[in-house]
């Protein structure tokens, strides 16, 4: 199974499968600003793009078999433009926020900032000899760390207002944060040589976009249906 | 300790904690059309409902009017008055604030008359164009107020506030200080709709709800709805999301 799971077939069909579908919800986003006008949609709508991208990066990297610096960077560079542009889109109601404390603004801006260095940092540093090591490392860390970061504003949204949205981002942004996290462990303590977390990683970011692909069919199923009068 | 009695709201009596005090005045305060008079009405019915008859005094030019609006929620004001249990005064603001300077005038007239319970005054705006100023203005409402408590009556005040919305209603600061207790209703604007809204300022010796909520004028009166949820600035008139219900906003799709 894990064999089947882990190879390289498998997943080259993961990503370009990941990346297809998160390109299926850039359209809904996109369908649904057409609809409302809320701004925050097209970022969210750009950051599904970038993560789309990422996956179409790797699964070139996959295709043409190169280990290639660049490509693996770009990969991991379009990834972090998403990551900061869905924090935007958080962090800016932060902002406007009055019922949320301080210290969770500064927070936010710590951790981006954090992360805008590290990402400058890995660049810097690894450009001459890429270090996948390091990288691999740092990364994992800010990822489970951002979007654990995330997921906490989201849920309390939820608990407030109990709307399909936010739960199901909730849940995604916690799938996404666990993923990295056995990413991490599988990297410190197995040197990344556990197949079962691998494989196991995977499966959870797959199960987070299907999700999300789930909720935004429901959510355009309804809107189909004829409005009950208020 | 007095005993409390029912608003003829069931919700509003919840939010009062079992209703007002007997013998107490409330003012209800709002914009034209945000549904003062049925409030007021719907008082006077529900006392009738409770062998609690009432007066009205209306100021308003016709007294056709008053008969439909109430006969539009079912009320059927012609037969309370011929039972004994309703007195409707059609009168203006100046002899009505004549026959508060005199001993025994119109209220304890007619409170004799049947028995009354309960009085509504529509609207007492009107005494402000008569004061001249906001020191006699203190005496009318006094006098009003004095004579509704001398009769052993329970009174609703209803005061007509200028904008339909804005910051925060602005309320007539004369009236606010002699009566017991204050209502808001309040005009709010949330995505291109009008609802109406309305919260409790003021209740003397009694607990109250301090939520804002939402109120509809239907065929049944006056009904008292949820709290408006994921909204901020309520009393401002254009209310902002809250955090919550933006992100939420943001993040549907
Ligand atoms: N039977 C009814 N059903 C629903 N709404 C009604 C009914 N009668 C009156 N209304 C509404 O009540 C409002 C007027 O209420 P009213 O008590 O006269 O307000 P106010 O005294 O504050 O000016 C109007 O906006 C009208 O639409
Ligand atoms: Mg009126």
């Amino acid at each position: 199974m894990l064999d089947l799971i882990l190879s390289p077939r498998a997943i080259l069909i993961y990503h370009v499968f990941s990346g297809f579908l998160s390109s299926l919800i850039v359209l809904f986003f996109f369908l649904s600003y057409l609809e409302s006008r809320e701004i925050g949609k097209i970022f969210l709508a750009l950051s599904f793009t970038a993560f789309a991208l990422h996956y179409i990066l790797h699964s070139i990297q996959i295709l043409t078999n190169v280990a290639g610096v660049a490509l693996d960077l770009s990969g991991r560079w379009v990834e972090a433009v998403g990551l900061v542009l869905i924090s935007y889109v958080i962090v800016k109601q932060l902002v406007q926020s009055e019922t949320f404390s301080s210290w969770y603004l500064i927070g936010s801006f710590v951790l981006t900032s954090l992360f805008a260095v590290v990402c400058f940092a890995t660049v810097d540093f690894n450009i001459p000899s890429y270090n996948l090591h390091w990288t691999e490392l740092v990364w994992s860390v800010v990822q489970a760390v951002v979007f654990g970061f995330l997921t906490i504003p989201i849920f309390l949204s939820w608990l407030k207002m109990r709307q399909a949205g936010i739960a199901a981002f909730t849940v995604v942004f916690f799938l996404w944060s666990f993923s990295r996290l056995l990413h991490l462990i599988n990297h410190l303590f197995f040197q990344y040589k556990l197949r079962l977390i691998i494989a196991s990683e995977k499966m959870i970011e797959l199960l987070a976009l299907f999700l999300l692909l789930g909720y935004a069919l429901h959510r355009f199923y309804l809107k189909g249906e004829p409005k009950p009068k208020t | 300790m007095k005993k409390k009695v029912t608003t003829g709201i069931k919700e509003l009596d919840k939010m009062l904690y079992d209703g007002v005090y007997e013998q107490s005045v409330t003012a209800l305060n709002g914009a034209s059309g945000t549904g003062k008079t049925t409030f007021g009405m719907q008082f006077i019915v529900g006392g009738i409902k409770k062998n609690e008859p009432g007066i009205i005094v209306s100021f308003e030019q016709f007294p056709e009017q008053l008969y439909r609006d109430a006969s539009s929620f079912k009320w059927d004001f012609r037969k309370y008055e011929k039972e004994g249990k309703l007195k409707i005064v059609f009168t203006s603001p100046e002899v009505f604030q004549a026959e508060l300077e005199k001993e025994k005038g119109l209220i304890d007239q007619y409170t004799l008359e049947i028995g009354a319970k309960r009085i509504l005054i529509d609207p007492v705006t009107y005494f402000r164009y008569l004061a001249q100023d906001n020191g006699s203005l203190r005496i009318t409402y006094n006098r009003l107020v004095n004579g509704i408590k001398r009769c052993g009556l329970t009174g609703f005040l209803t005061c007509e506030l200028g904008q339909f919305y804005g910051d925060s209603g602005q309320i007539d600061e004369e009236l606010a200080f002699v009566v017991d207790n204050i209502i808001l209703l309040r005009y709010v604007e949330i995505e291109s709709r009008i609802y109406t809204a309305l919260t409790i300022l003021k209740t003397r010796g009694s607990n109250r709800a301090k939520d804002i909520r939402r109120y509809e004028i239907t065929p049944k009166g006056i009904e008292i709805q949820k709290i408006f949820e994921g909204r901020e600035g309520l009393l401002t008139g254009t209310p902002r999301r809250t955090f919550a219900e933006r992100l939420a906003k943001e993040f549907e799709l």
